[in-house]
């Protein structure tokens, strides 16, 4: 079954055709990343028009290079939410139109189970799994059944961690998007330079929060600031990586226990960085589990994720029809009951 | 020749099927937040109303705007994947001059000026100013934003040099606000309300009568809203860097008007 997946909810215009959720046949995007960058973070009007100008063409494109024409095709799916509306219904918008005009059946997808769908591309991976999702909005462990359902079992309670790699980066002078820098930064520095807190480590949950964290870095800065310290920010990275990981890797590990799960599901865009890469395959290994991450070109949005959750979804029974809405806000519970 | 239509960059979600510029089925919903969940199951079930299916469809016109930001590019994203799947020529023709027709739908022996205005909010309209005659429509001021203020002043000023007939206003602004819109004179005036059903016929005409020429092939990807307006950060961020061109100094944007 080969379907179309279409992905606007922030600031990539993506779309891919992927082959039973596991191979991929072509895939497009038009990153915004330079647009954004001179505002310091995305700003939602400016994405909006932008993912208006190129939606149909990056599409176009990732049918040609598939060398499919529509008839080919089996369905049509789109990233619904959550996200930024004005982004999301750019895409929803074109993917019902193209729905409209070829006859094909449309598929909704939450942003989420396309992140941890990418894990499966390429890969004879089977759910269930233990799902941990990281990115710059997101930052949540999920159990995955059988038929892709998703159960919450904990995330953030204020900033995501690609959230608070960002605030970081911009603390330390770093230009948008400032995450990935910091993950280079921290290659080189001191993970034990400074004694940054690990939040939440001793509550019985799955739930993160790293907004302590982030305004620890500030006062840490702050200190060297009045006290004419050199700020040695390879160090302020690589222990601030250090105390994020820790706690990612601590409450995986504990969800592995919790729930018996063997295989751990790496997803989303901070899903690229090395160093939690490498923190949690150690833990794996100590442990006894497994870990799946997606290419690094599949970590961060793309459409292929999308098209991948969509056959996962199908394969449920999961529609949509043509009175598709985008959510910017959307949980993955009203997601699989079709509350779309 | 099928002809699909449609606008969503004002309050009124406009759906038209037309043989030429013949319309065989309209819509027109009002529902508050409804345009991006109504507007393809509405041109489905025109179609089939028609009897038609989407592949008969020949031609597509769509509202480019200006208007609600977010609304404007419901129809456009929507149009652009129908006309590039199917192969059509796509015309994309201002929300304003589709307003005006839905105003002057016939076309008046003697000549009039239709001068549509769409809220912009701190006191301005998206407007432009037509003249309509037996001999068709002329553009007299093309679409752009600006105060009312400074709309009066150009609907005096040619009424001062050659009058082009007696003036139509047409406009979305609330109870609460049409205070604004006082003192144009002898003008007769129209909600959006009113006209609401003859926005997508007037799309219709507009693309069967080749008032705006088709864009076909490749081009149709480029097809993108008339915001008149930039985003505010980039004006923002212009004004701040000093890089600023000819619209630095523009304020901001209306940040999203009702209809999505």
């Amino acid at each position: 079954m080969r379907i179309l997946g279409i992905e606007t909810s922030c600031d990539e215009t993506a779309a891919a055709i992927v082959e039973d959720g596991r191979r991929l046949c072509a895939q497009a995007l038009a990153s915004q990343v330079e647009v954004h960058a001179r505002f310091g973070g995305v700003v939602p009007e400016v994405a909006s028009r932008r993912h208006t100008e190129v939606v149909t063409r990056v599409t176009e494109q990732a049918m040609r290079e598939a060398g499919l024409e529509w008839h080919q095709l089996d369905a049509i799916a789109v990233t619904c939410g959550p996200g930024l509306l004005g982004a999301l219904l750019v895409g929803v918008s074109a993917a019902k139109g193209y729905a409209l005009a070829t006859g094909l059946p449309l598929i909704g997808v939450h942003h989420i189970a396309g992140h941890v769908a990418a894990a499966f591309i390429g890969t004879d991976l089977r759910p269930p799994v233990l799902a941990l999702v990281v990115s710059g909005g997101h930052t949540e462990i999920l159990r995955v059944d059988e038929q892709f359902r998703f159960e919450r079992l904990g995330g953030t309670k204020d900033d995501a961690a690609g959230e608070a790699y960002d605030k970081v980066a911009r603390l330390l002078g770093l230009r948008y998007p400032g995450g990935p820098k910091v993950d280079a930064l921290a290659q080189r520095g001191r993970p034990d330079a400074f004694a940054f807190p690990r939040s939440m480590l001793d509550e019985d949950n799955f739930d993160f929060s790293f907004s302590g964290l982030k305004t620890a870095v500030w006062h840490e800065l702050e200190r060297c600031r009045r006290s004419g310290e050199t700020v040695a920010v390879e160090d302020v990275c690589a222990s601030f990586q250090q105390a994020v990981i820790d706690v990612l890797v601590e409450k995986t590990a504990r969800a592995v226990a919790a729930t018996g799960l063997r295989t751990v599901v790496l997803a989303g865009g901070v899903a690229a960085n090395q160093g939690l890469r490498r923190a949690l395959a150690a833990r794996a290994e100590a442990d006894g589990f497994r870990v799946q991450a997606p290419p690094l070109a599949l970590c961060t949005d793309n459409g292929a994720m999308i098209a991948a959750a969509a056959y996962f979804a199908w394969s449920r029974g999961q529609r949509a029809d043509l009175t598709l809405n985008a959510h910017a806000v959307l949980s993955l519970e009203d997601w699989q009951a079709g509350r779309v | 020749m099928v002809v699909l239509a449609m606008d969503t960059a004002t309050e009124v979600l406009a759906v038209a099927v037309g043989r030429g510029e013949e319309p065989l089925a309209g819509a027109a919903v009002r529902v508050p937040r409804g345009h991006s969940r109504l507007l393809q199951p509405t041109v489905l079930d025109l179609l089939r109303m028609c009897g038609l299916n989407p592949r008969d469809v020949e031609l597509v016109a769509v509202g480019v705007g200006p208007g609600s930001y977010t609304g404007v590019r419901l129809a456009v994203s929507t149009a652009k994947a129908m006309a590039t799947a199917l192969g059509l020529p796509l015309v994309p023709v201002s929300t304003l001059r589709a307003v005006a027709g839905a105003a002057c739908p016939g076309r008046p022996s003697a000549s009039v000026r239709v001068l549509p205005l769409l809220f912009a909010r701190r006191g301005r309209a998206f407007g432009a100013l037509y003249e309509v005659s037996a001999a068709g429509w002329v553009c007299r001021i093309p679409p752009r934003v600006e105060a009312v203020e400074a709309w009066r002043e150009h609907v005096h000023a040619a009424e001062g040099a050659e009058s082009g007939g007696p003036l139509l206003l047409v406009h979305d602004f609330r109870p609460q606000d049409q205070g604004l819109i006082s003192g144009f004179g002898e003008a007769r005036r129209m909600t959006l309300a009113e006209v609401a059903g003859g926005i997508a016929p007037a799309l219709l005409q507009v693309a069967a009568r080749g008032e705006v020429a088709p864009v076909v092939g490749d081009a149709v990807h480029d097809v993108a809203p008339e915001y008149t307006l930039r985003a505010q950060a980039e004006v923002k961020w212009e004004e701040k860097d000093g890089m600023a061109g000819d619209g630095g100094r523009e304020s901001g944007g209306p940040g999203g008007k009702p209809g999505e």
